[in-house]
């Protein structure tokens, strides 16, 4: 007979037979129904004999065929734990300062404990979200100036085109915050977005709600903008108003734009926060000074190449604009984006951390709080537990096992934890 | 006849089975026997429960029987009618016989000649 693991019966349901089954009677009924699911295999197919056979399995769930437990001692334990039970609310009660101070230890240091995991996460999902996040980098600068070196994320323009040269480059956007006093009708209001070059929503993961990724930022005056805006301007219709509706900027004289795109609000765990997204042509055509290479301001991210290596093409790009500048050095590097918001303390040129700094720290903290919390819980249970001595006599006198008394004190304080924990 | 000899309508065939089956009854082929002969679906579980009821009445003597490869290596527990058992047969038909006896001739009208054995 064939014995590969397929031809083998469920195995929950044998561990259940042989779990409830008395053991005389095991053996033969066990091996009929794997007879039986043999048989089956050939004539039903696989399926339906795994199926008949946990059928016959709840079915053997006979008095006669189950294990007589101890019957005695099974009513004498639901009695004992509740004797227990009432024991441990007496001696909590009893000593209502001692317990109160027990249990608010215990549950302080834990509150702490979870609200720091909590947050912890939390700074952990920052840019997690990107598809391509592996793959995503931004481009940093180390200026050498003064004896000093200070470390930005603000670049000279240029960099974009260079960087488009090196094959390891898949795509790269170039973008700028911006605040726009917008007007729609009879709103203005003054809002927060960034200038984008086409490839932006391409390259991270904004959910387009409405419109096409490559097409969003293709004309100068095209116009992306979050739900929530596009709910503010072009109200509850927005999902059929919205696209293709105007949007004027009075203010800097910016002239009308049309809306091409609507994605969905920019998570809370994302670097980047905009509400809108304009096209970064219409920066570049007012700001000639873009092009010089002595100036920067501009943020600028690149994606990679699957198997591409960012440290590799990051020691690469180092000069890059050096050979373009005098009087200052501006050394590149690539920084992998989803580490920009845990790691961006840079002191001389050096990565010195960031908020994982505190991160750590806190994780140190929350481990010592928690430890100091068990301590304490373990040191007054102790302590405590020579005043139980007499109790524990008079129990063994009556004739409980060394076992039964451990579960008994074990029982209370996890009574205690589990109070804590509330 | 007291109630101690009572044998079930399901527990007659089970016996009978075990006797047709001699030396190889044990569950899942008594199951299968009475299946085919009887053309009724049973359920190995309920042929299991009635072959420990007949033990326990002494009708039946089980001994465990070889581990075979075909079973995982699980013994099968063989039975064999006992004394009583065959005595609680032949009651059992006995009693059948009587009843059949008992019926008027009429009630069958002219279908049935003869009698049972």
């Amino acid at each position: 007979m064939n014995r590969d693991a397929d031809r083998l019966p469920p195995r929950l349901a044998t561990c259940f037979l042989r779990w409830y089954c008395r053991s005389e009677l095991l053996d033969e009924v066990e091996g009929d129904l794997y007879e039986l699911f043999q048989r089956r295999i050939e004539k039903e197919g696989l399926q339906r004999a795994r199926l008949r056979y946990w059928l016959n399995v709840l079915m053997f769930l006979h008095p006669d065929y189950i294990r007589k437990r101890k019957r005695l001692n099974l009513i004498n334990h639901t009695a004992m734990l509740r004797n227990y039970f009432i024991i441990a609310l007496r001696s909590i009660l009893k000593q209502k300062s001692y317990s109160l101070l027990n249990i608010i230890g215990l549950s302080l240091g834990l509150a702490c404990t979870f609200l720091i995991t909590l947050w912890i996460q939390d700074e952990m999902r920052y840019d997690s979200f990107h598809e391509s996040g592996d793959h995503l980098y931004r481009v940093m600068r180390h200026v050498h100036s003064d004896g000093q070196i200070n470390t930005s994320n603000q670049v000279t323009w240029n960099i974009g085109h260079a960087l488009q040269e090196y094959s390891e480059v898949r795509s790269v956007a170039v973008t700028n915050p911006v605040k726009l006093v917008m007007n729609s009708g009879e709103l203005s209001i003054r809002e927060e977005g960034i200038y984008a070059s086409p490839g932006f929503f391409a390259m991270f993961t904004w959910h387009l709600v409405q419109g096409d990724p490559e097409e969003v930022l293709r004309s100068p005056s095209s116009f992306a903008i979050s739900t929530s805006l596009a709910e503010k301007y072009f109200g509850k219709d927005w999902p059929t108003q919205a696209m293709g509706g105007t949007i004027r900027d009075n203010v800097d004289g910016l002239g009308d734009f049309t809306v091409t795109g609507i994605f969905e609000d920019i998570p809370r765990h994302s670097s980047l926060q905009f509400d809108f997204v304009l096209p970064m042509q219409v920066y570049e055509s007012r700001n000639e000074w873009l092009f010089n290479w002595m100036n920067s301001g501009v943020r600028i991210f690149a994606r990679l190449h699957e198997g591409a290596d960012g440290a590799t093409l990051s020691s690469r790009i180092t000069n890059v604009q050096n050979e373009h500048i005098e009087g200052f050095r501006s050394d590149l590097f690539l920084q992998p984006y989803t580490e920009q918001h845990l790691y961006s303390g840079f002191q001389n040129g050096v990565l010195t951390g960031g908020r994982i700094e505190y991160v750590r720290m806190f994780t140190i903290v929350a481990l010592v709080i928690i430890l100091i919390a068990c301590i304490n819980f373990m040191n007054l249970a102790t302590a405590r537990s020579m005043r139980r001595a007499k109790e524990i006599g008079v129990r063994k006198a009556i004739g409980a096992k060394r076992g039964s008394l451990i579960v008994q004190f074990m029982g209370e304080s996890c009574l205690l934890v589990s109070g804590a924990f509330v | 006849m007291n109630q101690r000899n009572h044998l079930g309508e399901f527990e007659e065939i089970v016996l009978l089975t075990v006797g047709i089956l001699y030396d190889d009854a044990y569950g899942l082929a008594i199951t299968d026997e009475i299946e085919q002969r009887t053309n009724r679906k049973v359920t190995i579980s309920s042929v299991h429960k009635t072959l420990m009821r007949l033990e326990q009445k002494g009708y039946l003597h089980s001994h465990m029987g070889g581990a075979t490869e075909e079973r995982g290596g699980r013994k099968k527990r063989l039975f064999t009618i006992t004394n009583s058992g065959k005595e609680a047969l032949r009651e059992a038909r006995q009693m059948r016989n009587a009843l059949w006896q008992a019926i008027p001739r009429i009630v069958w009208g002219s279908e049935f000649s003869g009698s049972i054995d």
